[in-house]
This record gives C-alpha cells, sequence and structure tokens, in this order.
C-alpha cells in the first residue's frame, strides 16, 4: 500500500515540477531570467527598446495591437441637419487604430450654453467603428430643442452669424467610448472650437 | 460489487472543469469594453489588450502543473470509484477527492489577494498613487476613477470595470462538493462492512 501511497507523491511532485522547471531552465537557459515574469511579446519590445535606439516604433505598436499608419485625428467633413427626423448629422473622417478592438461610442452628450439660456444635444444611437476601419462616418444627434440645434448647425456652417453666435459656448461634455467615460465641465466658445469649419464655408 | 457514484460523478466533473477552462476561464473581469481583460483561471490565465493575448510564462507553467494534477486526481478518483473496496483505493480517494477543494479555496484566497491586499500594498509603499481598492469588483460592475492630475486635462475620466464568474468556476465548485460527497459516502460504505 505504500507503493501506491509513494506513487501518488511522486505523481504530485511530478506534475507541479516538470512544467515549473521546464520554463526556467529555458528562460534560464538562455540567459532571460525576466521572461519568466514578463509575456514574451512585451518582452521582445522591451529587448527591441533597450538594443536599438528608441526602438521601432511601428513594430512596437503593431505587437501592442496598434496600427501605426491609422493613428490620425478624426477629420471634419460635414454637418446638415434633416429636418425630417429633426437631427444634425455631423460626418467625419475617421481611422480606428486599433487592429483588433472595435471601438464603441455609447453616448455623446453637451450642453450649449448662450447667456442664461441653453440646451443638450446627444447623440441618438450607439456607434461602432469596426477594428482597423478607416473611413467616413455618420453621427446624428437630436436634441430637446430641435429649432436651436438647426440654428446652431447654421451658424457653424457660416450660413447664419447672428450676432450672439460669437458668445454660444459648449459645456457638460460626456463621452462614454468603450467604457471609458470623459466628463468635461466646460469646453469653450463655439467660435473658438469651430472656427476654421466656419472660415472655410 | 460496490461502487462510489458520488465519486465517479465528481471526476467527471473534474475533467469538465479543466476542459471548460481551456475555453472559458473561472473570472473575467473587463476594464473599459473590452479595452482590457483579465482572464483568472488555475488552469488558464492569461490577460488581452487592446485584443492581443498575453499569457506570463511563469505563471502558465504553474496552471499546466495543477491541471496535469487536477486530471490526475479525476483519474484516480475514477479508479476508486470502480473499486472502492480493495485496499489501495483509500489512497486513491484521498488524493483525489481534496484536490477541487484545495483548486477552489487556493483560487479565490489568491483572487481576493490580488483585489484587495495587492492595490493597498501599492498604495503603502508609493507615495502620491491612488489605486483603488479593491482593483475590480470580486462580482458585478464598478467605476474606477482617474486622478484628476493623472492626464493633465481639466475632465473627469473613469473607467467601467464589470467581472463576474464564469460556468467553468461553478462546474469546479460542483466537483468539489461532490468530492466531499465522495468521501461521506465511502465513511458510510466502510460503516456498511
Amino acid at each position: 500500500m505504500d507503493k501506491v501511497k509513494w506513487g501518488l507523491r511522486a505523481v504530485t511532485l511530478a506534475c507541479i515540477l516538470v512544467p515549473l522547471l521546464c520554463v526556467v531552465a529555458q528562460y534560464t537557459w538562455i540567459g532571460d531570467p525576466l521572461g519568466l515574469i514578463v509575456p514574451p511579446q512585451l518582452r521582445a519590445l522591451m529587448r527591441s527598446a533597450s538594443s536599438s535606439a528608441g526602438g521601432d516604433l511601428n513594430s512596437t505598436l503593431v505587437a501592442l495591437g496598434i496600427n501605426p499608419s491609422g493613428l490620425e485625428m478624426p477629420r471634419f467633413e460635414g454637418l446638415t441637419f434633416d429636418d425630417s427626423t429633426k437631427t444634425a448629422i455631423l460626418r467625419l473622417k475617421i481611422t480606428n487604430p486599433l487592429a483588433r478592438q472595435s471601438i464603441t461610442i455609447n453616448q455623446l452628450s453637451l450642453t450649449v450654453k448662450n447667456g442664461t439660456r441653453s440646451f443638450t444635444i446627444q447623440l441618438r444611437d450607439r456607434v461602432v467603428i469596426g477594428a482597423n476601419y478607416a473611413g467616413a462616418l455618420s453621427l446624428s444627434f437630436s436634441s430637446s430643442d430641435p429649432d436651436a440645434l438647426k440654428s446652431l448647425v447654421n451658424i457653424i456652417n457660416g450660413v447664419e452669424k447672428p450676432a450672439y453666435a460669437g458668445e454660444l459656448q459648449l459645456s457638460e461634455l460626456y463621452v462614454d467610448v468603450n467604457g471609458i467615460s470623459i466628463r468635461v465641465s466646460d469646453l469653450g466658445k463655439i467660435s473658438e472650437l469651430f472656427g476654421e469649419s466656419s472660415r472655410r464655408s | 460489487m460496490k461502487r462510489n457514484w458520488l465519486a465517479l460523478a465528481a471526476s467527471a466533473l473534474m475533467f469538465a472543469t479543466v476542459a471548460s477552462s481551456a475555453s472559458c476561464p473561472w473570472w473575467r473581469a473587463e476594464l473599459g469594453s473590452g479595452l482590457v481583460t483579465v482572464n483568472a483561471d488555475p488552469f488558464f490565465t492569461s490577460f488581452e489588450v487592446l485584443g492581443v493575448s498575453y499569457v506570463i510564462p511563469i505563471i502558465f507553467a504553474l496552471n499546466v502543473g495543477l491541471a496535469a494534477l487536477f486530471v490526475a486526481s479525476g483519474i484516480t478518483l475514477a479508479v476508486y470509484a470502480i473499486n472502492p473496496e480493495k485496499g489501495y483505493s483509500k489512497h486513491l480517494l484521498s488524493f483525489g477527492w481534496k484536490r477541487p477543494l484545495h483548486v477552489v479555496i487556493g483560487f479565490l484566497v489568491v483572487l481576493a489577494l490580488l483585489l484587495y491586499a495587492a492595490p493597498a500594498a501599492v498604495n503603502a509603499m508609493v507615495r502620491g498613487l491612488a489605486v483603488p481598492t479593491p482593483i475590480a469588483p470580486l462580482l458585478g460592475s464598478s467605476t474606477i476613477w482617474l486622478p484628476r492630475g493623472l492626464l493633465n486635462i481639466p475632465a473627469q475620466v473613469a473607467i467601467a470595470v464589470t467581472s463576474n464568474f464564469t460556468h467553468s468556476f461553478f462546474l469546479g465548485v460542483a466537483a468539489a462538493v461532490l468530492s466531499i460527497a465522495a468521501r461521506a459516502y465511502h465513511r458510510r460504505t466502510l460503516r456498511a462492512e
């Protein structure tokens, strides 16, 4: 009976020690003990960063799941107001730099203030930008005050130029992208944010 | 011929637990919507950042060892279940029945230490750092608020964290419960003799 007992103890030791020793021996053999606690992909990046001056940024980004050519800021393409649905449609040229991960805009809302008057704008539907996507994207916004939203679109496009246009302020921005939420209480004046696009139009 | 059916069921559940772990970790925590995923499992632990999966070699070795030991315990429990009256069966049962219990308790202890003790230790060691404790809920969802000065922008940034135990964990718990029952049943069969 002792043979069974000892046999089972040997099985326990073998099960725990064999894989452990194999991995320890492998990294000790190549002289990289740090490799035991750092994932191989990250270890390769650390090695390349330390061997060459600054390392190859592009290959580092690719290994981290980021497409280097996709690192671009969204570009403004146009803003229109749809009278039938009472929504503002913002067109952007967007590139998702994440090679294996989609970007989801769950919520986007902000408040437009003109002195004591204010109205809120919010994203109507969730927007999903697929991994590696590059192209135009339409974001549809609705508001509690559709007329004010229409005026805002006209002001940004330079169609209307009321006296108060320069005083319009954006505040209470709330964005939820992939579960990361950002809240900004004051964004500043619209004329400063959209000045360039207004001038263009 | 007597059979210990509870031990046989426990051993079957032990095999199912290991097989299930390969596709579904015992506990999964997600920061953001899939931005960072932590897959905690006694048999296959990994984490994913932006869709890229990472495995820590030393933890992988421990996982493989534990999976092999779990399967070996399942085999001994199955052999015991078929011949519970043999002289060597007592040793087989003794080797097999405790394993699921040890693994379940050990897993919960390590998980709790990582979630509660590790952030507290980091906060104590690094002044000015405020790692939330627990860093993620053991079960359910919460929000991590980043310190205002961290990103150097005048904004409040929060990250949603969700975590849950999967069916693989509950298979492990069921295997532990059945193995305890198998041990108790063995006592009864001995008394009957």
